[in-house]
């Protein structure tokens, strides 16, 4: 569960985010949309304890992420706008090294299967990531959250720069794992892709969430009039 | 979690282009001065037998006389040369390798080989040991400086921080 309450954060006198109360629950895939400095990495950067919270709190499993900053990590995966991993390690050793970090012990064949799991091909598991395009590594990404057994996956503009048939893949695995159970708070740009995976939509402006709604109530093109109204 | 760290950092050094080149360097350096090292180790072999037989013939043949006369006639010792001085020549070079013994004296060591020199000799000779006493760090501090640094500037920090470690 990814829960924000009263979340404020302020740099150097002006206000990068204002009051946040948000809840993702189980299974959840909340999308933050929002025109760039509307605060969307900033709360990211809250849950994941890389900044601190100027006032509120930012719980994940109701742990508090400033008090528990180690322990709140272990329920916690994250994946950034461009995922970077080591380039002269294979994908299946890189998992096997942030899995490992995590304090999980997988063998060769569990990590194959979750590489497997998160849309990568065979042949590309024994490839160097230097060698893998932006979609494989967020693949790569998904299979540590997925080694990691993450209760809560934090994504900043995952699917930025990815095109259609990757970052269709990439929606289906973030599916995946929300039936599995884990709550997603994802920042993206994209109206379409938000609609499409998340199952709330939050919309923000200047480091406030103007409105909250379920992706069921709203069409994509009411969505988009929605969005270019509170932008403008 | 230290061995994991360690296979990474290993594997992922055997397989930069950076340390490949300069680890093929000192191997090559390496193997030079074993060479080099082991030719001059059994030049000096040779040179000390030699010197050695001349002085224990010296020695034999010197007419009769009282020994404490001998005595005072003296003789040359030599330091050996051990075969692990193929790997470390130690400070001969600065000591001496022989001593002239006689009756009533001590004397200090002969024929230091860095007095001859310049001020260069200072800087050391192409033995294995000078190789892995000083370059073998530098390559140490060459793969090591940027394990932190490293991290951030190829973005890979923030998801190591995301795993829950303690930095």
């Amino acid at each position: 569960m990814i829960h924000a309450k009263n979340l404020s954060k302020s740099y150097a006198g002006s206000t990068a985010l204002k009051d946040l109360n948000l809840l993702v629950n189980p299974g959840e895939i909340f999308c933050l949309l929002g025109a760039n400095g509307a605060g969307k990495t900033t709360t990211i950067n809250l849950f994941l304890n890389f900044t601190q919270a100027t006032e509120g709190q930012a719980l994940i499993c109701e742990m508090d992420v400033a008090r528990e900053p180690l322990k709140t990590k272990q329920y916690l995966a994250y994946i950034p706008e461009n995922l970077q991993l080591y380039p002269n390690l294979t994908g299946l050793e890189n998992l096997q090294y942030f899995s490992g970090l995590a304090g999980k012990k997988h063998t060769k064949s569990d990590l194959e299967f979750l590489l497997n799991e998160a849309g990568l091909q065979n042949d590309a598991f024994m490839k160097r990531i230097k060698y893998y395009s932006k979609g494989m590594r967020q693949k790569v990404g998904i299979a540590i959250a997925l080694a990691k057994e993450a209760k809560a996956l934090l994504l900043d503009e995952p699917t930025s720069g990815l095109d259609p048939k990757a970052s269709n893949e990439f929606a289906a695995l973030l599916k995946k794992m929300s039936g599995r159970g884990v709550a997603t708070l994802m920042a993206t740009h994209d109206l379409f892709r938000a609609k499409e995976t998340g199952t709330h939509i939050g919309i923000m402006k200047e480091g406030v969430l103007l409105q909250t709604l379920s992706t069921d109530q709203v069409s994509y093109a009411d969505l988009e009039n929605l969005y270019l109204s509170h932008m403008n | 979690m230290i061995w994991n760290i360690t296979r990474k950092e290993l594997k992922e050094n055997l397989r930069e282009g950076r340390f490949q080149i300069a680890a093929l360097i000192i191997f090559a350096l390496l193997l030079i001065a074993v060479l080099i090292s082991k030719n001059y180790y059994q030049n000096m072999q040779e040179q000390h037998r030699q010197a050695q037989n001349n002085e224990r013939n010296i020695w034999e043949n010197q007419d009769e006389k009282n020994p404490h006369d001998a005595a005072h006639y003296g003789t040359y010792a030599f330091k050996p040369k051990y075969p692990l001085s193929l790997i470390d020549p130690g400070v001969d070079k600065f000591v001496g390798i022989s001593i002239f013994l006689e009756a009533h004296k001590r004397n200090e060591a002969q024929y230091q080989a860095a007095s001859d020199q310049t001020g260069l000799a200072r800087f050391g000779d192409l033995t294995p040991d000078f190789i892995l006493l000083f370059i073998l760090p530098l390559l140490i501090i060459l793969m090591g400086y940027n394990a932190f640094s490293r991290e951030r500037e190829q973005g890979t920090l923030a998801l190591l921080k995301s795993q829950g470690l303690s930095l």
